[in-house]
């Protein structure tokens, strides 16, 4: 069994009624959801899943990123498959057994649902068991939620919706946990073992488990605050162009306004064509962004690139991109 | 460190992370582009910045002669913020006019 659960060749992967399994892998923006889920598909189980990936923006930048056996996962981009985007989940589930049924693919075991950042998991678990169709043919086996040891306990503090997903989480999954000090991790996880006792916490990093604790038995849950709506005040900026960007001009625009607004810009995220380099990725969460990856598959050329942000003007937040790659 | 200079080695930054072949036959094309391009956005605010030709340093000055030294990105920024009484900010509609004088507002 691997880190999301995933069965192994020797395993059995449906249950006891033949029903599919779904893990919904859930987390905060920027939380090392796919990074997480990369490395699972990576591992060779021989029983590769189907994947479903959702995200707030409407341009969707993890899709060449997730590709298993050549496939590429089911998009649901635009919303959240919480509550926008929830019809289009059950139709993308559905979607899979049409296929399946048809000849067109084969039949998967198990499915990963990776949910966008702002997701509720709640709404979306009550999706597969109650749908009329759906539940009698995919059983919800587990809830991964993904916490950042960098940034997890300052999201759980002034993001509700990510305290909603670490409340209904199975498994707690902390990443990034190289790159902390041993002591902000073992903070951290006690908190998050406050917060849900039933849940198991495991620490990773760079997809690599490093340990894991069992569940507090008989523990309940804290209380959980009243929540406001998730999406107050956010919104997305998306930066789709055919042409090549100097990397010095956007690196000066992008590390100035983390500087400025880091707090407000709770995600980047894309592919960039940059001049004489070729196709990088880029990931980041708030002032933190990781060192840029060199692609060197095969990627769609363009550009693209989605920001989430916080109570800031994205006609401004554009204009500015623009007048700095500009200068480039 | 430095081992022979006693220059601390600033910390890894992001923006350091994507090289090109140009930059590895001319390692200081990259490095000039990025001086000669915070020398445009910080000019507005009545800066300059200047590259000493060794070490990871640059150096931002103001019009009065104060200067800070700075490794890397997030250190021009915090010099740019100690030097100059305006706060230096990448939505600054008058900056952007600054940057960009034949688009209208």
């Amino acid at each position: 069994m691997t880190l999301l659960s995933l069965p192994a060749v020797a395993e059995p992967a449906a249950d006891g009624q033949g029903r599919r399994r779904v893990t919904l892998l859930s987390g905060f923006l920027g939380s090392g959801k796919t990074t997480l889920l990369r490395r699972e598909l990576d591992r060779d189980t021989g029983r590769p899943p189907a994947v479903i990936v959702n995200d707030f923006g409407r341009t969707m930048v993890d899709d060449v990123l997730l590709t298993v056996d050549g496939e590429r996962p089911v998009v649901l981009s635009g919303g959240c498959a919480c509550c926008t985007r929830r019809d289009d989940l059950a139709q993308a589930l559905a979607g899979l057994l049409d296929a399946e049924q048809r000849g067109r693919a084969p039949r998967r075991e198990h499915v990963v649902i990776e949910t966008s950042g702002l997701s509720d998991p709640g709404p979306i678990a009550f999706t597969i068991a109650n749908d009329p169709v759906l539940k009698h043919h995919y059983a919800l086996a587990r809830v991964c939620v993904t916490v950042d040891a960098l940034t997890g306990l300052a999201s759980l503090e002034h993001h509700e919706v990510a305290l909603r997903q670490l409340l209904a989480a199975d498994d707690v999954l902390v990443t990034k946990a190289d790159l902390v000090e041993a002591e902000q991790v073992e903070k951290l996880v006690g908190r998050l073992r406050e917060l849900n006792p039933s849940a198991r916490v495991s620490v990773t990093a760079a997809g690599e488990l490093l340990r894991t604790t069992a569940p507090t038995a008989g523990a309940r849950p804290a209380p959980r605050p009243v929540m406001a709506a998730h999406t107050n005040g956010i919104s997305t900026l998306e930066l789709v162009t055919d042409d090549r960007w100097d990397w010095q001009a956007f690196s000066i625009w992008l590390s100035l306004l983390l500087h400025r607004h880091g707090q407000d810009v709770l995600r980047v995220k894309g592919v960039l064509d940059v001049r004489d380099v070729g196709p990088v990725a880029l990931n980041g969460v708030q002032h933190v962004v990781h060192r840029p990856e060199h692609l060197t598959g095969t990627v769609p050329p363009g550009t693209r690139l989605v920001f989430i942000v916080r109570d800031i003007d994205t006609a401004l937040l554009e204009r500015s991109f623009h007048t700095f790659v500009g200068l480039g | 460190m430095c081992v022979l200079c006693y220059e601390l080695a600033p910390d890894d930054h992001w923006s350091d992370g994507v090289s090109d072949d140009a930059a590895r036959t001319l390692p200081g094309r990259a490095r000039y582009r990025r001086t000669r391009l915070l020398s445009v956005v910080l000019a507005p605010y009545g800066l300059t910045v200047s590259d000493p030709g060794s070490g990871p340093q640059c150096v931002v000055a103001d019009r009065k002669g104060a200067a800070v030294v700075a490794a890397g990105l997030p250190a021009v920024w915090r010099a740019a913020d100690e030097l100059s009484p305006r706060r230096l900010d990448v939505l600054d509609p008058t900056l952007l006019a600054a940057l960009s004088p034949d688009v209208a507002e």
